[in-house]
């Protein structure tokens, strides 16, 4: 990644739009299913200890090394894991599980939460396994 | 000596001439030829998703073993504990036999999935929590989801979509 790229990403001024991909790390194995190279809908569970949101990053306009280095940077310090994989998936995927789009921009401008889930949990299971029907598994390449 | 023999080759030895062996006063050899084949005989007998039942149990063991610690997923999960893994192992004898092995998956609340996934329009999934089951399924255009309370015999609605779509012999 270069310098060029973290000084100028002015990402912050762009309204947010269904079309655009979000992504979701992953730090275990068992959250990856290696026979369909898609992520278990398990990761996509809302944290109920979280506030009951779903943690992602807007990825528009990032290049590979960028989407990385946010989850090193933001995400690896508080999970004390290593990012092994991420889950790319449309924002239309939450905007049709009728969502709340929260693009609060908090520990970094590109994050955006995922709220307002079910209080009925087999909702939310169902939810989760649409959105990851929706995504695309990327492992990291040490 | 070893000897190559398939299941069907036992069941027709047992069948055909095997009883009559003892009673027709044969050598000790044979006696303990028998003998080997009557266990072997016994095992055969024993519905094969035995095994695919304790795999299962294995299986939920390893995974509190691995994650018995918050944050396990990276995320302020729970830890699976004695009592979650005690919940799945009963969920797991309460299976019917000839379904396909499901997959098992921590959850971040602390407890296992079991998922059945053919493909994306094809997957089953049930949570075991301490007080109730949750479900949630994608069947070709049918979508459904729903809970309730682990008891003595299986949810009649999970239990059929597992008959219906995700057994051999359908």
């Amino acid at each position: 990644m270069s310098i060029f790229h973290l000084l100028t990403d002015r990402f912050s001024k762009l309204p947010v739009r269904d079309e655009e991909p979000l992504t979701h790390y992953i730090f275990v194995d068992e959250h990856i299913n290696k026979t369909t190279h898609k992520a278990k809908h398990q990761l996509f569970k809302p944290r109920k200890n979280k506030g009951n949101d779903l943690s992602t990053f807007r990825i528009i306009n990032c290049v590979e090394s960028y989407i990385w280095y946010l989850s090193k940077r933001y995400v690896e310090p508080f999970s004390k894991k290593k990012t092994i994989a991420r889950a790319d998936f449309p924002l239309a995927a939450a905007k049709k599980a009728q969502l709340k789009i929260n693009p609060d921009g908090n520990p970094h401008k590109r994050h955006l939460n995922l709220e307002n889930w079910p209080t009925d949990s087999s909702a939310c299971k169902l939810i989760s396994m649409e959105i990851a029907n929706a995504s695309n598994l990327i492992l990291k390449n040490e | 000596m070893s000897l190559a023999v398939s299941h069907s080759d036992i069941l027709d030895w047992r069948s055909s001439w095997g009883h009559s062996i003892t009673s027709s006063g044969a050598g000790e050899e044979f006696k303990v030829l028998q003998k080997e084949l009557d266990s072997l005989y016994e095992h055969l007998q024993q519905p094969v998703t035995l095994g695919f039942h304790q795999q299962l149990e294995n299986r939920i063991e390893e995974l509190k073993l691995k994650y018995n610690y918050s944050g396990w997923d990276g995320y302020d999960s729970e830890p699976i504990d004695d009592v979650s893994a005690e919940v799945a192992k009963h969920f797991v004898r309460l299976l019917p036999d000839n379904i396909i092995e499901p997959d098992l998956v921590p959850e971040s609340g602390g407890i296992i999935s079991f998922d059945w996934n053919l493909s994306n329009n094809y997957i089953f999934s049930v949570s075991v929590q301490k007080d109730e089951i949750v479900y949630a399924g994608i069947i070709g255009r049918e979508k459904f989801h729903g809970t309730f309370i682990l008891g003595k015999k299986l949810n009649e609605k999970v239990e059929r979509v597992l008959i219906e779509y995700f057994s051999f012999t359908h």
